[in-house]
């Protein structure tokens, strides 16, 4: 465990350090008015994505240990200068301020830690797993292949790919614990570019940490920043994205603003969505300070074209690849292009789902006005996860109403606002609504200050009991939903309990991963999860419905041309959806090992 | 005179009130939904919308 740790650790450390190369340029095309402080977070934030961006381009050509190192060393030999910096920044800051207050820093370091430990554990469950189905089998199967390419059995796998691709990297150098391990740098990178915006939106050093401490143990944020899920990261590149677009003066900084607008787009779908609305606001910012004149025009045009062309290669190659930009074709999109493994049947199928997850919490006009009391108190209900803390309702008005006079906070309001309806009429999955959670929490500590400015007593006191209460509730929240990973890290006998218990199949798994005569394995079965094989596979239907052969046979079909498709062994089971699909005498199969519910026969 | 500088006394003894009053509200609804895990609550009409 100890050697594992460290392995994932060194990798974790190599990457932070290739980021802070990567990105050092950046600081230079930030607004002059930034802090030191808003331009290392910028910087590293940005150093992540480009670091990803490289290793994607690369990977479309190689991807293997070599190119990854190679990579990655040129960007950490661009990290002396910056590395040097940063380490003296650090020293002169905690010299000269100290001054960090205390609760909040102790709740950040608590969950941060928490992560850590839970992250540490094992990656288990079944393919209803985002982690498991296809965050980490593309990077898995990249780095098998040699090569960056769609898996064709699970079409998420063809999502953009920011952070999977340095999940891909950490797996080369760190190993399998790098990826879940990295769930705290994810977070931190969260928090640094929160604490940019709430610093920009009136709030000191102090009042940053507490958005921290608010932030962290929101259970929703904490469940989609962590666990190899890519939602944290997201918001972070929409947040800085509007850091700097509403301040940006000249052409570069709004190149800059386009950069991270296409960082977001390079890491989920809804980022799309997103670019048009961060544009329009930085515009009206703009607008608000010098008037509306033709040159907005020209920088909105290098904005557009920084974001499509950080963004461009993940479309493009879905496009060429594929046969659709975006892919799975989302609702509206089917009919004007034709995706390869996908028939109409399937991505109507696919729809229907998008429909029915993405309902949440209602649609309609009063579902969206009880959104503020649903998102609050009944996040259990739907894909809440647990819910964002009480600050955001209770405290967030009053720091809205207290930030009237900043047009940085009175824009990030109405952005807030913007990304809300379109998550609302799109997909209404709670994760996907981190950045607005964390404007919840940047209004939540305005208004704190704001009650407690205004009030007498009783105010002060009713307002830290929501902020102690909403900390306490997450930090519960969080433990219950991550104690059996920290728990599997001390226990080696829990941790294979819990092996057994969440890795579906896991007896076959073993079996055909240490057995050296297994090539190629046919696996039957839709919805067991190929990323435990760590052999050659075929799966004639992937868990959407993916037909990945030519011409789509069945499962059935393949496995009379076993022989041909070169497969050893075949691996068959019976779920709750579906029963043993070989015959028990068949011809030509010998049945070589068989647990509950699982058989694996060797071709003969 | 007077006058005005009474509304805004009023005014400022009001705003404090409306301010605590709203985060007894969201305070109260929290302990009796999410920790009491009141079924009557739970049930209202106003929450069954959720899915």
């Amino acid at each position: 465990m100890l050697i594992l740790a460290l392995k994932a650790s060194f990798s974790i450390v190599v990457l932070g350090v290739a980021a802070l190369g990567a990105g050092a340029w950046i600081q230079d095309a930030l607004p002059s008015t930034f802090t030191r402080f808003d331009r290392w977070a910028c910087a590293w934030l940005g150093g992540f994505g480009l670091l990803s961006l490289a290793l994607f381009l690369i990977g479309q050509w190689k991807f293997t240990l070599t190119t990854i190192v190679a990579t990655i060393c040129i960007a950490v030999a661009g990290a002396a200068r910056p590395l040097r910096e940063l380490l003296g920044s650090i020293h002169r800051g905690w010299r000269s301020e100290g001054q960090i207050p205390r609760v909040p820093l102790i709740v950040v370091l608590v969950v941060l830690l928490f992560t850590c430990a839970a992250g540490m554990a094992e990656i288990t469950g079944g393919s209803g797993s985002d982690t498991v189905a296809y965050h980490l089998l593309g990077p898995k199967i990249w780095l098998r292949e040699g090569i960056i390419r769609p898996v064709p059995d699970n079409s998420h796998t063809a999502f953009p790919q920011t952070a999977e691709t340095l999940y891909s990297a950490l797996f080369a150098i760190g190993g399998t614990r790098a990826p879940g391990l990295f769930s705290f740098v994810m977070l931190g990178l969260l928090l640094l570019a929160s604490a940019s915006v709430a610093t920009r939106c009136g709030l000191d050093s102090t009042g940053a940490w507490w958005v921290a401490a608010l932030l962290v143990t929101m259970p929703a944020v904490y469940a989609g920043t962590t666990n190899c899920f890519v939602d944290g990261l997201y918001a972070a590149f929409v947040l800085v994205a509007a850091r700097i677009g509403f301040d940006a003066q000249r052409l570069k900084e709004w190149a800059m603003f386009g950069m991270f607008c296409g960082l977001a787009m390079s890491t989920k779908y809804p980022g799309l969505l997103a670019l048009p609305l961060l544009i329009f606001c930085a515009i009206m910012m703009r607008a608000d300070k010098d008037g509306l004149r033709f040159g907005v025009v020209e920088k909105v045009g290098i904005t557009v074209v920084a974001a499509c062309s950080v963004s461009a290669i993940y479309y493009v190659r879905d496009w060429v690849l594929l046969g659709c930009p975006i892919y799975p074709p989302p609702p509206g999109f089917a009919p004007i292009c034709s995706p390869k493994y996908l028939s109409p049947n399937v991505v109507a199928q696919f729809h229907s789902y998008i429909y029915q997850r993405g309902a949440g919490l209602g649609r309609g006009l009063v579902a969206f006005l009880l959104l503020p009391f649903n998102l609050t108190y009944h996040t259990s209900n739907f894909h809440g996860a647990g819910g964002i803390g009480l600050c955001p309702l209770a405290l967030g008005p009053l720091g809205i109403i207290a930030s009237r006079r900043n047009s940085f906070a009175k824009m990030m309001v109405i952005l807030g606002l913007l990304l809300t309806v379109v998550w609302f009429v799109t997909q209404q999955e709670s994760r996907f609504l981190i950045e607005v959670y964390v404007m919840g929490a940047i209004y939540g500590v305005v208004g704190w200050r704001y009650a407690v400015s205004n009030g007498r007593q009783f105010s002060r006191l009713l307002a830290g009991t929501i902020v102690v209460l909403s900390i306490a509730y997450g930090l519960f929240m969080i433990r219950r939903a991550d104690s059996e990973g920290v728990r599997a890290d001390f226990s080696a006998a829990f941790a294979r309990e819990r092996r057994y218990e969440e890795i579906p199949f896991l007896e076959s798994f073993e079996f055909l991963n240490r057995e050296p005569s297994v090539r190629k394995v046919l696996i039957l079965d839709r919805f067991v999860p190929p990323y435990y094989c760590d052999k050659d596979y075929i799966k004639p239907v992937g868990q959407w419905g993916e037909r990945t052969l030519p011409g789509g046979p069945d499962p059935l079909e393949v496995l009379e041309r076993a022989r041909d498709l070169n497969i050893s062994h075949v691996l068959d089971v019976s779920s709750e959806i579906a029963p043993f699909q070989v015959k028990e005498k068949a011809s030509g199969l010998t049945l070589v090992f068989e647990a509950i519910n699982q058989r694996v026969y060797r071709v003969n | 005179m007077n006058t005005a500088k009474h509304k805004e006394n009023e005014k400022s003894k009001l705003w404090p009130l409306i301010i605590q009053i709203w985060m007894i509200v969201v305070l109260m609804l929290f302990l009796l939904i999410r920790i009491l895990g009141s079924n009557m609550i739970r049930n209202l009409s106003f929450f069954r919308r959720v899915h």
